[in-house]
């Protein structure tokens, strides 16, 4: 763990800082594993541009930041990300890098307040967001992959799915009013867990039985919670309780088969496996992207839409070597 | 009641199970609070209130009842209920409210769902008790 003056530090991606704008807190950088960090920008400067390239150019993915900063640079995310959005001269890596911050801090602080009304609101903002900066064709999964964060947080992983969610909804054709609703539904999607002790979710063995179950729960919490509202439709809240439903009716927690599950729930399934496998779990590893390809489409057919995994298979492919 | 015509298509085993007549003794092994009395018979029952973008068009047909105890009822139905759903289960001689709580699918035209009771009300007597 790095550290300066006994703070710890953590990383920040430096494609989340716009040039010449004041981030206001102290961001080190560090030349490799071992080697004592230093001073990249003061907290009065401006972000230098040459600067920035230079790490861009010397291939150095981190900067850091004081942990009792963060909350400061998450500040300087949310009020720069609308900017960033629409700044056709930021590049596509920069505004799925500021996204995928500004995402996960969103929801994190709306999933730790453990309010559902607080939890609807922020996803419903964020979607519009996440829609808008995916919508951008150049954006490729090569390139939005590399900036996501695969940790096993629930709220990573939302906000890792709500990507992938627009991004295979836009490859299948839906409109973009559908991916917004989608993206609010992916954001939820596992609401559910929040109820499940964190030491059954971290726990690094093999779950007993009565775990399992209570892992096997959570969509039907999730839609528990949910159910009431007005402010979500009947697909949203198939993605909340379908999205472990499995063609073949193994799913759970109802066992639904074929067409009784929605088409919006199926599309979840495919990207919340994909995301589940390609994240670093307590009892795993992450998996290389082929090989996870490679499990989709074995169930593909069986478990999960055949047309909906083959275009998640050609989308993954398309951005191959131009991130 | 039993006379009335349900849709739901029972496999083999549930038919097995509804075609002997009367009360069955749960098992032992039941890990339950409030033990489970086996009943098999049938019940007209009314969705009362759906979750507000559930649409729901079929709102009062015949189950079948499989279990109750103090808090719970098991019915067999022909559709699928959803979680939250309000019922009203009524019997001959008996009314019993309950919120549905989970579904599973048991094949075509057969969903098994269990609901939390919230009160019986005894139609002879005229009394209402809550849970």
């Amino acid at each position: 763990m790095l550290a300066i003056d006994n703070r710890q530090l953590v990383a920040i991606s430096p494609a989340t800082l716009l040039s010449e704008s004041i981030v206001g807190i102290d961001i080190y950088a560090s030349s490799g594993e071992g080697s004592e960090p230093i001073l990249f920008c003061s907290k009065e400067n401006p972000v230098n541009c040459y600067r920035l390239k230079k790490l861009a150019d010397e291939k150095i993915f981190k900067l850091f930041v004081s942990a009792q900063c963060y909350d400061a640079y998450q500040s300087y995310l949310r009020e720069h990300w609308d900017q960033i959005a629409e700044d056709p001269g930021v590049s596509s890596k920069t505004r799925t890098s500021v996204l995928n911050e500004v995402v996960r801090d969103v929801l994190s602080n709306a999933f730790r307040s453990g309010c559902t009304d607080k939890i609807v609101q922020a996803t419903q903002s964020l979607s519009e967001g996440i829609v808008k900066i995916l919508g951008d064709e150049r954006i490729v999964l090569s390139g939005l992959y590399d900036v996501l964060h695969h940790d096993y947080a629930t709220f990573t992983h939302s906000a890792n799915v709500a990507s992938y969610v627009v991004l295979l909804a836009r490859g299948l054709g839906f409109s973009v009013e559908d991916q917004n609703q989608m993206a609010a539904g992916a954001l939820l999607h596992d609401i559910g867990k929040l109820s499940i002790d964190d030491r059954i979710l971290r726990k690094p063995g093999r779950l007993d039985e009565f775990e399992f179950k209570k892992i096997q729960k959570h969509p039907l919490v999730g839609f528990q919670a949910l159910a009431h509202r007005e402010d979500l439709s009947y697909a949203q809240l198939m993605m909340v309780y379908q999205h472990h439903e499995k063609l073949d009716g193994t799913g759970y927690p109802v066992g639904v088969i074929g067409e009784e599950i929605h088409p919006w729930a199926k599309l979840c399934a495919v990207v919340d496996i994909f995301e589940a496998i390609t994240s670093t779990r307590p009892y795993r590893s992450m998996m290389e992207l082929s090989t996870a390809l490679g499990i989709l489409t074995k169930a593909a057919g069986k478990e999960l839409d055949a047309e909906m995994v083959r275009c998640w298979s050609a989308i993954t492919q398309e951005g191959q070597g131009r991130s | 009641m039993n006379v009335l015509e349900s849709k739901t298509i029972l496999p083999a085993s549930l038919a097995a199970f509804f075609a002997e007549p009367g009360y069955c003794e749960s098992t032992f092994f039941e890990s339950r609070k409030n033990s489970r009395l086996r009943i098999r018979c049938k019940a007209a029952i009314s969705i009362e209130a759906s979750p507000p973008s559930i649409p729901r068009s079929e709102r009062q047909f015949i189950v079948y009842v499989k279990d109750i105890s103090k808090r719970g009822i098991g019915i067999v139905s022909h559709i699928q209920i959803f979680p939250a759903e309000e019922l009203l289960i009524c019997f001959q001689h008996r009314e019993v409210r309950a919120t549905a709580v989970r579904c599973r699918r048991i094949g075509d035209f057969c969903w098994e769902c269990g609901a939390q009771i919230t009160s019986f009300k005894n139609l002879e007597e005229d009394n209402e008790y809550n849970t």
